[in-house]
């Protein structure tokens, strides 16, 4: 049963953005690269990107999100595809940014809460991050740059695709449960529209309806906004039965590349061949 | 009057020997997922897995090189700090308690403690640097494989030097002052007595250091989740961090048994060399 929906956001500072000359968020990945090469000649902000690139599940949502604007697949048919296409562009794009010195060197360590901080202190422009960041990167108490920082749909890859990491949770009942009738009234009660509504700052109702609430609406008017598009709109990361190992693999040949251990391609390749082997398993 | 032991026996039987038993017994199977069932039996192909498994070896060495080079400054800084710490001085009291302070604090707040100072944004590494212009531009120090493993070791160091630092003050406050006044009559400079009559002198209580610390790092886990989790790039995924992913991320509860079994081995086999040596003390 749905519970919790959630996928990540652009969200960039438009203060930043507009003395750069910029008025609205870049629609492309390669706009994001123009607007950031712009911060940065200009002096405007260091490193303009800042990304949850730690070796962690973090990263393979940012590497989804960008495999699914490439137009890249997890698998096809015949296995492993990542390796070719989109999911090579995709990591090539990344590693591109950090050589230019358009994406921060610390995102190899930092996780989403890192990239929330970073944002927050005026560091960085633009960022890939679920919903709860933007409460907390407007916050005056916690936020050198409250107000400032806006929420949009994900920037699209050539082919116009535009879809984000689904980060989203449900809730099952075992089949050993000795109280089966008891869990499901309780999914029902916190799944239930009235109370989803209620927790709308915290996450976003699963319902439909709730998103012209006046209730909900009024807790978030712009991620709402937002919302609405790109929550129709995801990538699902590859479901395979070893999923954690799956992960760890890939985590670890992203960040191969990334700090130029191997290139894009090498790491891809090693990558993909290692979930042949758990595929075939 | 011996049910009065039960508690103790309690305790024993349940937190030590049945999960090293347990953890034996798993060790043999081909356990995949944390729910009971039935799972085939491999016998040692856990542990001919291990060795077979090139990420075993890459995390072996990483291990060593940890545990040679924090070993190593715990050591040196830790006699250093003995010797200053054993100088009558005024305020040679606080000094001893400050020392003491890093040992005091829990792991994981010094994790924390240091992830935050090598922050490459806000952290008070970087801004310590570039003020004093060592370095121009603020630094990733987490971020790569190599360097991050390094930043892990100094924060160990930080952390542990003390507990070197006070056995070591309590060896040099055996050591009969007799000694240095004889000597004195040869007239030697510090550095002759210090290398002449202290360090043979704290052979013994040195070789105690390395074997309680050689242990401990080759250990490592905290300080390592805390601060980078294993990575960039399995840079810093020391053997017992690799034992746990296996364990508990990719729920290979079997091979993780004999990882932690492998491991214990390692452990036994410095065990019995550091034995051997301390048998043969430097007698005066």
């Amino acid at each position: 049963m749905p519970w919790i929906l959630d996928t990540k956001y652009f969200f960039y500072n438009k203060d930043m953005l507009s003395k750069a000359g910029f008025d609205s968020a870049p629609a492309t990945w390669d706009d994001v690269v123009t607007v950031a090469k712009a911060l940065k000649s200009k002096g405007i902000v260091q490193y303009p990107l800042i990304w949850s690139w730690a070796q962690a599940e973090a990263v393979i949502c940012d590497y989804a999100q960008l495999l699914g604007a490439f137009g890249g697949q997890f698998l096809n048919d015949s296995g492993p595809a990542f390796n070719t296409g989109g999911g090579l562009t995709a990591l090539e794009y990344m590693k591109q940014t950090l050589d230019d010195g358009l994406t921060n060197p610390a995102s190899t360590e930092s996780l989403e809460t890192d990239v929330v901080k970073i944002v927050s202190q005026g560091q960085a422009a633009m960022a890939l991050n679920w919903t709860f960041m933007f409460s907390l990167a407007n916050d005056a108490s916690q936020s050198q740059v409250a107000g400032q920082v806006a929420v949009a749909h994900t920037p699209s890859g050539p082919s116009g695709a535009a879809p984000g990491c689904n980060g989203s949770m449900a809730l099952c009942i075992s089949s050993g449960s000795k109280h089966q009738d008891e869990a499901w009234n309780y999914i029902q009660f916190i799944t239930s529209q009235k109370v989803q509504d209620q927790y709308a700052k915290l996450s976003l109702p699963i319902w439909q309806s709730s998103y012209t609430e006046p209730q909900v609406v009024n807790t978030l008017p712009d991620v709402v906004a937002v919302a609405k598009t790109q929550l129709t709109d995801m990538i699902l990361r590859p479901q395979v039965p070893s999923y954690n190992e799956a992960s760890t693999a890939l985590q670890l040949e992203i960040q191969n590349a990334l700090t130029g251990a191997k290139t894009p391609q090498q790491a891809l390749d090693d990558a993909a061949t290692a979930w042949q082997g758990l595929l075939t398993a | 009057m011996l049910w009065l032991l039960l508690p103790s026996l309690i305790v024993v039987f349940g937190i030590v020997v049945y999960p090293l038993g347990r953890t034996l017994y798993t060790s043999f199977f081909d356990v995949t997922s944390p729910f009971p069932g039935h799972y085939p039996f491999v016998g040692l192909g856990n542990y001919t897995r291990t060795f077979g498994a090139p990420e075993f070896w890459a995390a072996i060495r990483r291990t060593l090189y940890f545990t040679v080079v924090s070993t190593w400054f715990e050591l040196v800084l830790g006699i250093l700090l003995a010797l200053l710490m054993n100088i009558p001085f005024r305020g040679r009291a606080i000094l001893r308690s400050i020392v003491i302070l890093p040992w005091a604090l829990p792991t994981i707040v010094n994790g924390l403690m240091w992830r935050w100072i090598f922050n490459p944004e806000y952290g008070a590494l970087n801004a310590l640097l570039t003020q004093l212009h060592v370095i121009g531009d603020y630094r990733s120090w987490l971020g790569t494989p190599f360097l991050a493993l390094n930043m892990v070791i100094a924060a160990d160091v930080w952390k542990t030097t003390p507990l070197a630092a006070f056995l070591v003050l309590a060896g040099l406050q055996t050591i009969p002052r007799e000694l240095y006044e004889a000597a004195r009559v040869d007239g030697p400079n510090a550095i002759q007595s210090f290398f002449k009559i202290t360090l043979p002198l704290l052979v013994p209580t040195i070789l105690i250091i390395l074997v309680i610390r050689t242990i401990e790092a080759f250990k490592v886990f905290d300080i390592v989740y805390i601060m980078t989790r294993g990575g960039p790039a399995n840079g810093t995924q020391t053997i017992a961090f690799y034992a746990y992913i296996q364990a508990f991320s990719t729920q290979l509860f079997g091979y993780g048994g004999a990882l932690a079994y492998v491991i214990a081995l390692f452990i036994v086999v410095f065990a019995l060399i550091y034995a051997r040596l301390l048998r043969g003390e430097v007698e005066y």
